[in-house]
């Protein structure tokens, strides 16, 4: 009799034809996008550079040649941030908008004034970061780290980095002269890349931060942005190390209760908004199989309203979801939504918007519910995964971040980050909000094209 | 008053009147030019073996498909897929075609708003559909959790609740018991009453012989027949009726199909044997004949233990026009 049952199971299974076919894509579908993620994503050296900027207040021979070196790292890419008035600032405000990883702030103690000229001074470095991506923050740390030490070696072995005329006179602190972005190439392990960087394709604008790429400036440029050369030759001896202190400061979640809760929040959101919306899409399919949608259809009801009325109850059922869920968030684990309330009812609406036209397109593209449940259920994880819902995207490679941004998870995500993370002006989320809604139209305008199969029986 | 419009029960046009329809899906032809007319107030049956054409017949009456060639008219208004939502039609699907998570009221409450009825007449409505269907004192559980019958009684109701003039019911009593079925049909008839034209689409005989004034037998796409019960049994089976001999010995039901010639004059068919003893025959003028075939077997020496005579059914009058051959096609 068991055996009775296993063969009806496996009978069962094997006339479900699509089952069968997800049963063994699903695993290597997910198998292979996370191979991606992690094998091409993390440890590629074909990440693109991440943009930290410079600003050097103690402008001594040691912190010049630091800057220097780090400038003609191959992982960097430096701009000059010498138009912005108050350059720090300004670096903030790049790192809030996402257009810049890091900013290196060789800090001026006040000690430095009597140490300047002591070999083995201390030194401060500050830097400024976004935690939300965990990666560049303790790369660009690494990179100063090693790069201190590099120059360490270059004085032992008589090489010492020397700025041409370079003075202790001249060493008055210029703030708006002295700052620089640049980026750091990730690469394997924490040795530096030494492939050429490559070409920016980010957001930020080259033009208007005057974006220089390492490999291609020399000394006399930064010697030129930097004011008058200096001489600090005499700063940084052989075999003088200054002690060296890097504190990193999130400048986005230091000041939050609960810092990351919010990008999760958002994540899990929109992944649970495209479920609900594919399978809340599926009554659709069921009220065809029992013949409701004809009784529906010959009553004065038309397929318009019938799908626009579908559409907004899952809209706002959607947005009710996630509502709750940002208001147990907020409650429990100190997410800050009573502040940005309406960059969130914009977001939500918009995500919700986006999954119920999604949902209802997956429906009428199906036949059969069962159809309708495999098929979203690879549809969705994939979308997840590949859009920043299960792994960060900042992990993944360019490629992939590149194609996450095919999914909503990766929109949505970086809007809700946008309003929560970054605390940006609700006018910053119209690329999000515009992407979001359009396509939530544009699917449901293919799902009314596709029900007209329905209405002609 | 169930009539939206009694008024309109004079009107010269019939309920339903179709002409010369067709309907093709790629190679297969569902509908053959079909033709007939459902007269005002009138209950007509539409039988077919399953694959005749019903069910397209049905979609093109109700609008949800178009037909390719030929002439729908519903009250003399051609029926045209954009037209569908007209409160003279009234559809009830075979399937449950209702909301099993909502109460008895409150799917009446929405297939009457989808209807068109608001406020008080909606309200009104309802009330009387709960009445009608017996669900009155269950109007708020949920379908699902109602027997196969109630279930059907509201599938019913959400149908008429705008009160169509006519009403296409497909296979209203498809897996109730009897009681609900008694029910069922009594709620057919006080739709009836009330000049409701009725098109019964089923595959029960005796619920077509019951419930319908004509019927309208399909077979491949084609109209077979079409008249009253007792008119389509004159047409194809006659006046014939089916004897059911039973001789004591099977040895007397062999000599009977031996003699068989002999009695040919008083029998229009032998049919066949049944266990053995039984011998089924068809006979004209029953009331002359079968007295003259009893006299001569027993003059023959075959003795009848008993006979049984049967009036040709509608079953009878389905298998002589649409043969035994299964459609499973």
């Amino acid at each position: 009799m068991i055996w009775n049952v296993f063969r009806l199971s496996l009978r069962q299974w094997l006339n479900r034809p699509w089952e069968v076919a997800l049963a063994f894509l699903l695993p290597i579908v997910f198998f292979s996008i996370f191979a991606l993620i992690f094998a091409r994503g993390i440890q590629s050296q074909r990440t693109e550079p991440l943009k930290i900027a410079a600003i050097d207040q103690m402008e001594d021979a040691w912190s010049t040649e630091l800057i220097k070196t780090l400038f003609k790292r191959t992982d960097l890419i430096f701009i000059y941030l010498n138009d912005a008035a108050d350059p720090l600032t300004r670096a903030n405000e790049l790192i809030r908008l996402g257009d810049l990883k890091a900013c290196v702030v060789i800090k001026r103690t006040s000690a430095d004034e009597g140490a300047r000229g002591s070999a083995a001074s201390t030194r401060m470095i500050e830097v400024l970061t976004d935690y939300s991506d965990q990666l560049a923050a303790g790369y660009v740390e690494s990179a100063i780290r090693e790069t201190v030490m590099r120059l360490s070696f270059a004085g032992v072995s008589g090489s010492r980095p020397v700025l041409p005329n370079a003075s202790d006179d001249d060493a008055s602190v210029n703030e708006s002269a002295a700052v620089v972005v640049g980026a750091v190439h990730q690469a394997e392990g924490d040795e530096v890349s030494l492939a050429p960087a490559k070409s920016n394709s980010d957001s930020l604008e080259v033009a208007d931060l005057g974006m220089v790429q390492s490999n291609t400036v020399d000394t006399e440029a930064i010697g030129g942005l930097r004011g008058k050369p200096k001489s600090g030759t005499n700063r940084v001896s052989a075999g003088a190390v200054p002690q060296l202190e890097i504190a990193v400061v999130d400048i986005l979640g230091d000041e939050k209760a609960n810092p990351l809760i919010s990008m999760y929040a958002a994540g899990i959101a929109v992944m649970f908004l495209l479920f609900n919306a594919t399978s809340g899409s599926g009554v659709l399919i069921d009220e065809r199989a029992n013949q409701t949608l004809d009784r529906l259809l010959s009553s004065q009801l038309t397929m318009d309203e019938l799908l626009l009325g579908k559409w907004f109850f899952m809209t706002a059922l959607g947005a009710v979801q996630v509502a709750v869920m940002f208001l147990w968030a907020s409650v429990v684990f100190s997410v800050n939504l009573s502040e940005h309330v309406d960059g969130f009812l914009m977001m939500t609406i918009a995500t919700s918007i986006a999954t119920s036209g999604f949902g209802l397109f997956m429906a009428t593209l199906c036949k059969t519910r069962a159809q309708l449940n495999g098929f979203s259920t690879v549809v969705v994880l994939t979308m997840s995964a590949l859009g920043g819902s299960m792994v960060p995207r900042y992990l993944m490679s360019d490629s992939l971040q590149r194609l996450g941004l095919l999914t909503f998870n990766a929109w949505a995500i970086d809007g809700y980050d946008k309003v929560f993370w970054r605390e940006l002006p609700v006018t910053a989320l119209a690329p999000q909000l515009a992407v979001l809604s359009l396509s939530g139209v544009f699917f449901l305008s293919v799902a009314r094209l596709l029900a007209i199969r329905w209405e002609n029986g | 008053m169930f009539m939206s419009n009694p008024s309109s029960l004079g009107s010269k046009y019939p309920a339903i009147l179709v002409r010369n329809l067709r309907k093709r899906f790629g190679a297969h032809i569902a509908l053959d030019g079909v033709g007939f007319e459902l007269k005002r107030g009138e209950r007509l049956g539409l039988l077919g073996p399953n694959g005749a054409g019903k069910t397209t017949l049905v979609r093109c009456l109700s609008g949800r498909i178009r037909s390719d060639a030929g002439e729908i008219k519903l009250e003399g208004q051609s029926v045209l897929p954009e037209a569908v939502g007209s409160a003279v039609l009234g559809i009830v699907p075979q399937e449950l075609a209702i909301y099993q998570d909502l109460t008895a009221y409150q799917n009446l409450c929405y297939f009457g708003r989808f209807h068109g009825l608001r406020g008080s007449d909606l309200k009104f409505r309802v009330a009387w559909a709960l009445e009608w269907t017996g669900l009155k004192d269950r109007r708020s559980q949920l379908v699902r959790h109602f027997s196969g019958g109630m279930k059907r009684r509201i599938n019913l109701a959400c149908g008429v609740l705008h009160q169509p003039r006519v009403l296409l019911l497909d296979e209203p009593t498809v897996g109730v018991d009897p009681q609900s079925r008694d029910r069922i049909y009594a709620m057919i008839d006080s739709l009836s009453d009330e000049g409701c034209s009725i098109l019964l689409t089923t595959h029960h005989m005796d619920e077509a012989e019951s419930q319908c004034d004509r019927l309208v037998i399909m077979d491949r796409g084609r109209i077979v027949a079409d008249g009253s019960i007792d008119a389509l049994i004159e047409r194809t089976i006659g006046s014939t009726r089916w004897v059911r001999l039973r001789f004591r010995r099977t040895q007397d039901a062999i000599d009977f199909e031996k003699l068989i010639d002999e009695f040919s004059t008083h029998i229009e068919e032998f049919i066949d044997f049944e266990e053995g003893s039984v011998v089924k025959i068809r006979m004209n003028e029953v009331a002359r004949n079968l007295p003259l075939l009893i006299g001569q077997l027993e003059g023959n020496g075959i003795a009848i233990e008993d006979i049984e005579v049967h009036a040709p059914s509608l079953h009878d009058v389905f298998i002589e026009l649409t043969g035994e051959q299964l459609r499973d096609d």
